[in-house]
């Protein structure tokens, strides 16, 4: 490490051969708190020193049952008691609006764009085996597959118009092939129109779909369980090891996941009071901040 | 110099208020010499004829022009033409034919003139009980923001009184003027120049401020300016094809056309489109209607002919197009302020535009806002029309929702999906979706059951709703209806 003296020296002699504008710094800038969009959690916000980047596409991914859109709808109804607008794309038309309310939303900030619930039938089977409609070339695609180019292309026309502050696309309920299908310029194209802009777009799913270099990635877990092993369950680590187990399947081992759910009562008078999971965040800019996992809870 | 036009035949048969149609035909006579015309008071009209000397000449040669003009429309007129619009009135209803008085000589011309001439006027300006068909409003004096400030207090238009203003209501002024012309007649006033005579100090602790201002208006003198009618303006645009068109594209070039004269119309005026109507004449000899009440005012070109396209790819036309008429309800444009302090909100144009787009791609019931209504059904909810103007509303910020944990979010299937469920002991033990992809299993544990019930005036609901968590992790929310005894799963809990 320099010393000071050397490096006011250094300093002082570009400044002498005028190049002292081409000084910077390598260190991150820290983010304007103008730059986020908060998701309304206290926990989350530390940990991503203020919350979602605007003019970024980032990603809320986990299985069914981990918070992901519970966290999303706080977001969103951070986000309008704010005074800001959000869009909602929601491709199968899952979301019960009474959540927002019921969180503190204002509804009237609120663009939901619903599209159609496809029988949940044609989510299951293979592709070839979907009721579908022939297109022009030739190429028959399934209804799923027309909802989502439907919903990416309601998106786009919100990035487009601009004004909101958060814009979610929910992917959650639709199958992995199905959006693997897009071509991957469809992410490119999207950050392009949100680069510069002031609204931060989530994506809503299962597993990583997309995120721009100035996104980031919010996974959200339910303690693991590794059946017939006899150990105790594992509780996810740093996400640079869960990144890696994601990617490699666990060989001669069976994890099977426990739901996060927390429950009050007796055996005759139970309730489900709740749900944990764990928060573990990936971005492609180092921060101050990168390690460990964040707590969350959501309650009924 | 001002003339005043009062129909003949109404004065001399003392017969029933004038109709609509003979006022209009003396604002339209007025009108062919002047811009600047006012009604005054059933049956009379005031024109103002400054300038006119050049074109017309005397303004005796002027009056009788008048005359003449209305005589070619089959009306019979007094024309009195003085350098006050009182004067010219008073002279109107006293004297028969053309009068016409040099300026400063209202007060000598008008001093003969008999008391009856104005109670007549007076109570002419203030109908105890307007009988007759109400005047079209474009006859009552009135200027754009005055049709405002109507438009927003929704109250009945009435006559401004010419004698200046008074707060009481017509009935109490009708009473009132009577009371004062009657108590003039006892002190033996016979014509205006005997009560123009009187000390106007005396008059005013006898009488008040209404019987000075009769005063002057027996003296010929106005107590105010001339305020002229606004012409009706017209924002709308016609072209007939020289050859049919089919398809929207060509269509849209023919839309600039028509839209960009008429939206610049708008801007000249200070004016926006509050709805914009667009009459297809085919050549089925049909006419396609369409008319589109705005979110916001809007008087971009290229944002009404998006938006009408826009309409008429879910409405198209049935046939080839002959002729385009488009015709634009106009409002007062925007002011807009932008804030230093606040994150700007989109135009109302852009959001406009968004919302029709986002129709036409999932349907027009399919985008909005979300509204919850007032009942206990399940998943209840209507969708509102998104707002496209956001700037006008309140950007105060609600309070931080309390420190509870958020809510858990339900992810609703809008038809909730029938399954399969093993009950032991009276609880789920196991879920059996018939489709892959559903949530199945065994439970490992529940809630419940939650009775639920309503509507039963309607197709309401009677089900026994559980949480449960199955062994994958999943949980979710099934339910058994009481009617049927089948079970589904109403969402996933996420």
């Amino acid at each position: 490490m320099p010393s000071a003296t050397a490096l006011a020296d250094l300093e002082s002699l570009l400044r002498a051969r005028k190049l002292d504008t081409t000084l910077t710094t390598a260190l991150p800038l820290a983010p304007h708190q103008d730059d986020l969009v908060p998701t309304g959690l206290a926990a989350l916000d530390s940990h991503l020193l203020g919350g979602l980047p605007r003019g970024q596409l980032s990603e809320v991914i986990g299985p069914q049952s981990s918070g992901r859109t519970s966290l999303v709808q706080a977001a969103v109804a951070d986000v309008t008691r704010r005074g800001e607008l959000a869009a909602l794309i929601d491709t199968l038309d899952r979301w019960d609006p009474a959540g927002l309310a019921e969180r503190g939303a204002d509804l009237s900030r609120v663009l939901w764009v619903r599209g159609h619930d496809v029988p949940t039938s044609q989510l299951s089977l293979a592709p070839e085996w979907e009721p579908s409609r022939p297109v022009t070339g030739g190429r028959r695609r399934s209804q799923v597959a027309h909802a989502l180019d439907r919903a990416v292309k309601a998106l786009t026309l919100v990035l487009d118009a601009g004004g909101f502050g958060l814009v979610v696309l929910d992917l959650a309920d639709v199958p992995l092939a199905v959006v693997r299908d897009l071509p991957f310029t469809t992410w490119m194209r999207l950050h392009r129109v949100l680069e510069g802009g002031s609204t931060a777009c989530v994506l809503l799913g299962a597993e990583p779909i997309a995120r721009s270099a100035g996104g980031m990635s919010i996974r959200l877990e339910t303690p693991r369980i590794h059946a017939g092993d006899g150990r105790e369950p594992e509780r996810p680590g740093a996400f640079d090891a869960e990144v890696r187990a994601s990617r490699r399947p666990f060989l001669g081992r069976r994890a099977t996941r426990t739901s996060g759910a927390r429950w009050a009562g007796g055996l005759g008078a139970q309730r489900l009071t709740g749900v944990s999971c764990e928060a573990a965040v990936v971005r492609a800019q180092r921060t101050l901040q990168t390690t460990g996992t964040v707590p969350l809870s959501f309650g009924t | 110099m001002f003339a005043c036009l009062v129909e003949a035949g109404r004065l001399e048969r003392q017969g029933p208020a004038p109709s609509a149609d003979g006022v209009a035909v003396l604002v339209a006579v007025a009108q062919v010499f002047s811009p600047r015309v006012e009604p005054a008071g059933p049956g009379a009209v005031v024109s103002d004829l400054s300038g006119l000397e050049r074109l017309f000449g005397t303004a005796d040669a002027i009056a009788r022009e008048l005359r003449r003009e209305a005589a070619d429309r089959g009306l019979a007129i007094r024309v009195a033409v003085a350098g006050t619009r009182t004067a010219a009135r008073l002279l109107a209803y006293g004297r028969p034919g053309v009068t016409v008085i040099e300026r400063g000589g209202e007060a000598d011309a008008v001093s003969a003139l008999p008391l009856g001439v104005l109670r007549r006027m007076v109570l002419a300006d203030v109908p105890r009980h307007p009988s007759g068909p109400r005047l079209p409003a474009r006859f009552y004096r009135t200027s754009p923001m005055q049709e405002l400030a109507r438009q927003r207090s929704a109250e009945p238009r009435s006559a401004e009184l010419q004698f200046g203003h008074t707060n009481l209501t017509p009935d109490a002024a009708h009473e009132r003027f009577h009371d004062i012309l009657a108590t003039l007649s006892q002190w033996g006033l016979k014509t205006l120049g005997d009560l123009a005579g009187l000390s106007s100090a005396s008059l005013a602790e006898r009488l008040g401020q209404e019987g000075v201002a009769l005063q002057r208006l027996a003296r010929g003198e106005d107590p105010g300016p001339l305020v002229p009618l606004v012409p009706d303006e017209r924002f709308e645009a016609h072209l007939d094809l020289e050859w049919p068109i089919e398809g929207l594209e060509p269509l849209s070039f023919v839309l600039g056309r028509l839209l960009e004269p008429v939206c610049g119309h708008l801007e000249r005026r200070g004016r926006a489109a509050a709805a914009i109507a667009v009459e297809l004449r085919l050549v089925s000899r049909d006419v396609h209607v369409r008319r589109l009440q705005l979110p916001a005012p809007v008087r971009d070109a290229r944002v009404l002919r998006t938006l009408v396209l826009l309409d008429l790819e879910s409405h198209p036309p049935a046939a080839g197009i002959d002729a385009v008429d488009v015709r634009i309800e106009p409002t007062p444009g925007r002011v807009l302020q932008y804030s230093l302090l606040e994150r700007a909100q989109p135009a109302p144009e852009q959001m406009s535009t968004l919302l029709a787009r986002l129709g036409a791609l999932m349907g027009q019931d399919r985008c909005g806002s979300p509204v919850l209504p007032d009942t206990w059904r399940p998943g209840a909810f209507t969708m509102a029309p998104f707002a496209a103007d956001q700037s006008s509303r309140s950007r105060q910020v609600r309070p931080d929702p309390p420190a509870d944990p958020p809510p858990l979010a339900l992810r609703r299937y809008r038809q909730p999906v029938p399954v399969r469920v093993a009950v032991e002991q009276h609880r789920p033990a196991r879920v059996m979706a018939d489709r892959v992809g559903l949530a199945s299993g065994r439970v490992e544990r529940c809630a419940g059951p939650w009775r639920t019930s309503g509507e039963w005036w309607t197709d309401g609901w009677r089900r026994d709703e559980w949480d449960v968590a199955l062994d994958d992790g999943t949980v979710c929310r099934i339910f058994r209806d009481r009617e049927t005894q089948g079970w589904f799963i109403e969402g996933v809990i996420d």
